[in-house]
C-alpha cells in the first residue's frame, strides 16, 4: 500500500533491487512479520503526527548536519575577520594634525608617544593627571604615577615646562575624565589628544562623552595605542592579547549598561589584619 | 497541539525569566562567594604570594609572617611586561620584596622563584619543583579571595599526592565587594574573566575532562553507528 505526500522526494527499493527515485514519500506497508501487525498498533501509527514518513527525520538529520557542516566551514575560514572586525569595535583612533596638549592616559609606549608627538611639534604640552595614591605609594614603595611619568618624560629630553600635572588626585577613570574636563573649560581654545591603549578606545570616548560637555568633547582626539604583542589583526593568537580583549570588552560592556562605578576605597588595614591574626593565634 | 506546544514553551520561557528577575542577585552574589576558598589561617612553613594586586597580597603574607604563622615567604617571579622591559615599571617581584621589607620581613626570610611565570599555574608548578626539596613542607597561599577556587584547583593538581600540604589564604579585594560584584567595573571585569579563566584551564589542564571528551566522543560514534546501521536494515 502506497501513501502520496506532495513535495517530498525520496526513493525506494523495488522487488528486483533496483532503486528508484519517486516524486513523493513512500510509507513502507507493515507485513504481517512486521512487529506492527495488530490492529491497534496500525490504528495508533495512522493517528500519529509523526507517521506521514520515516523518512522525513532522517532528511532533517541530513539538513542540519549540513547546516553544522556550513557553519563549522565558516567558522574556520571566517574566524579571521570575524575576530578582526570584533577588535575594530573597541578601537577608536582618530587622524589628527597637531594638538594643544597629549594627554597620557595609557598603553605601551605611551611615554615615548608622548615625546614624539612633541619633538615632532605637533604637540606643545603633555598633561598628566595624577591618581589617588595607593597602598604601595603610601608606603613608599612606589613612587606616585604622576611623578614617574613626570621623571620620564623629562629624562626623555620633554621640557620641564612642558610637562603639566593637573591639580588635585582622581579617584579612577570616571573622575580623571572629570579633572580633564574642567582643565578643557578653563582653557576653551586648547585641544587635546588622549592616548591610550588601543583596546580601550571605545571605553574612553563613551566616558568623555558621558562626562564633558559637548562643545568641550569636540576638541578631544583619540589616539589608540598598538602594543608591540598584538594588535586588531592577531590578538586572539596571544594570550596577553585575549587577556586584554576580553578586559576591554567587558568593562565597555559594564559602562555601556551601568554607567560608571562607585568609587574605589581603600578599606582594607593591615595593621588591623594582624591584630586579627594575633587573637587568632591566642585563641587556637 | 503546535500552538498549545509554543503557548506551553512560552510561559515556560516567561516564568524562568521572572525567577531569574527575582533570583539575580541572590545567584549572582553565590557566584561571587562561590569563588572563595580561602581558609582560616594555621601554622605553616612558607608563605606564597601569588603575583597580581600587590597593594594587598604581599601585606597579608608579611602579617602571617609577623604573626609567626610562617617562618618564610616565597615570591613569585612574574614574567616582565614590556613597560618593565623599557624600564619604567618596577618588577612584580622586586615590589613584592619591597613590601616585604618595609613590612619587617627580613631579607632572609624571603625567597624569590627564580623561574618567571606569567600564570597561576606556572606558579604552582614552580612551587611544586620548590616543594620537591622539602616533601613534608606546607604552604599558605596568599592571593585574592576571588583567585583563590583557581589557585587551589591549580596548586593541588601541581602537587598531587601533596595537594593538602597547601591552603589558601583569601586577601581582600579593595576595588570591589565580592557579594556585589556586578556592581562595579571591577567586579565584573574579574570575576567575569575569573569564570572563564577557570573554564579555561578544566578544559586545558584537567586530564578527567580530557577522558570525559573522549568518552562523549566515543559514545556519540557508537550511537552515530548504531542508528546508520538501523537505517540501513530499514531500507
Amino acid at each position: 500500500m502506497l501513501k502520496y505526500l506532495p513535495f517530498q522526494k525520496c526513493s525506494v527499493k523495488v522487488e528486483s533491487g533496483v532503486r528508484v527515485k519517486l516524486p513523493f514519500t513512500v510509507e513502507r506497508e507493515h507485513s504481517a512479520d512486521s512487529n506492527m501487525s495488530s490492529p491497534t498498533a496500525k490504528k495508533a501509527q495512522a493517528e500519529s503526527p509523526s507517521s506521514y514518513s520515516s523518512f522525513a527525520p532522517s532528511k532533517l538529520l541530513t539538513r542540519s548536519r549540513f547546516i553544522l557542516a556550513a557553519m563549522l566551514v565558516l567558522a574556520v575560514t571566517l574566524h579571521a575577520p570575524a575576530l578582526r572586525l570584533a577588535a575594530r569595535l573597541l578601537v577608536v583612533d582618530e587622524n589628527f594634525a597637531s594638538v594643544d596638549a597629549v594627554v597620557v592616559v595609557s598603553g605601551d609606549r605611551s611615554i615615548d608617544e608622548a615625546v614624539r608627538l612633541v619633538r615632532e611639534g605637533r604637540a606643545r604640552d603633555v598633561l598628566l593627571i595624577e591618581p589617588c595614591p595607593t597602598r604601595l605609594v603610601r608606603y613608599g614603595v612606589l613612587a606616585p604615577q604622576a611623578e614617574q611619568r613626570r621623571s620620564q618624560l623629562i629624562a626623555r629630553g620633554v621640557a620641564e615646562s612642558a610637562v603639566v600635572v593637573l591639580d588635585g588626585e582622581a579617584n579612577g577613570n570616571w573622575e580623571s575624565v572629570r579633572r580633564l574636563g574642567r582643565w578643557l573649560n578653563e582653557h576653551p581654545e586648547r585641544r587635546v589628544l588622549i592616548l591610550r591603549d588601543r583596546f580601550h578606545g571605545r571605553y574612553q570616548h563613551h566616558i568623555v562623552g558621558a562626562v564633558i560637555d559637548e562643545a568641550a568633547a569636540r576638541r578631544v582626539s583619540y589616539c589608540g595605542l598598538q602594543d608591540r604583542r598584538f594588535d586588531e589583526s592577531n590578538w586572539w593568537q596571544s594570550r596577553s592579547g585575549i587577556k586584554e580583549f576580553i578586559a576591554s570588552a567587558m568593562d565597555l560592556a559594564h559602562v555601556l549598561v551601568c554607567g560608571e562605578s562607585p568609587p574605589t576605597v581603600e578599606w582594607w588595614d593591615p595593621d588591623e589584619y594582624e591584630r586579627q591574626l594575633v587573637s587568632l593565634a591566642q585563641g587556637s | 497541539m503546535k500552538r498549545l506546544r509554543w503557548r506551553f514553551w512560552l510561559l515556560g520561557v516567561v516564568a524562568t525569566g521572572l525567577i531569574v528577575w527575582f533570583l539575580a542577585g541572590s545567584l549572582l552574589a553565590f557566584a561571587g562567594r562561590w569563588l572563595d576558598v580561602g581558609e582560616t589561617p594555621h601554622k605553616a612553613d612558607y608563605a606564597l604570594v601569588l603575583g597580581g594586586d600587590e597593594n594587598v597580597r604581599p601585606f597579608v603574607a608579611a602579617a602571617l609572617w609577623r604573626t609567626g604563622f610562617v617562618r618564610r615567604v616565597l615570591a613569585s617571579r612574574v614574567a616582565d611586561s614590556p613597560a618593565v622591559e623599557d624600564g619604567l615599571a618596577v618588577p612584580t617581584h622586586e615590589v613584592i620584596r619591597r613590601v616585604l621589607r618595609v613590612r619587617g620581613v627580613p631579607e632572609t626570610s624571603i625567597i624569590v622563584f627564580d623561574t618567571p611565570c606569567s600564570t597561576t599555574r606556572d606558579e604552582a608548578v614552580v612551587l611544586a619543583r620548590y616543594l620537591e626539596r622539602e616533601p613534608s613542607a606546607t604552604v599558605l597561599v596568599a592571593t585574592n579571595d576571588f583567585h583563590t577556587r583557581r589557585a587551589r584547583w591549580v596548586v593541588r593538581n601541581a602537587l598531587g599526592d601533596r595537594a593538602s600540604q597547601a591552603s589558601m589564604i583569601s586577601a581582600p579585594t579593595e576595588t570591589f565587594a565580592l557579594e556585589e560584584w556586578w556592581r562595579s567595573q571591577a567586579g565584573f571585569r574579574f570575576v567575569v574573566n575569573e569564570y572563564l579563566k577557570l573554564t579555561a584551564y578544566v578544559v586545558l589542564y584537567d586530564r578527567r575532562f580530557a577522558y570525559l571528551a573522549a568518552a562523549a566522543v566515543i559514545v556519540l560514534a557508537v550511537a552515530f553507528i548504531h542508528r546508520a546501521r538501523r537505517k540501513l536494515a530499514v531500507a
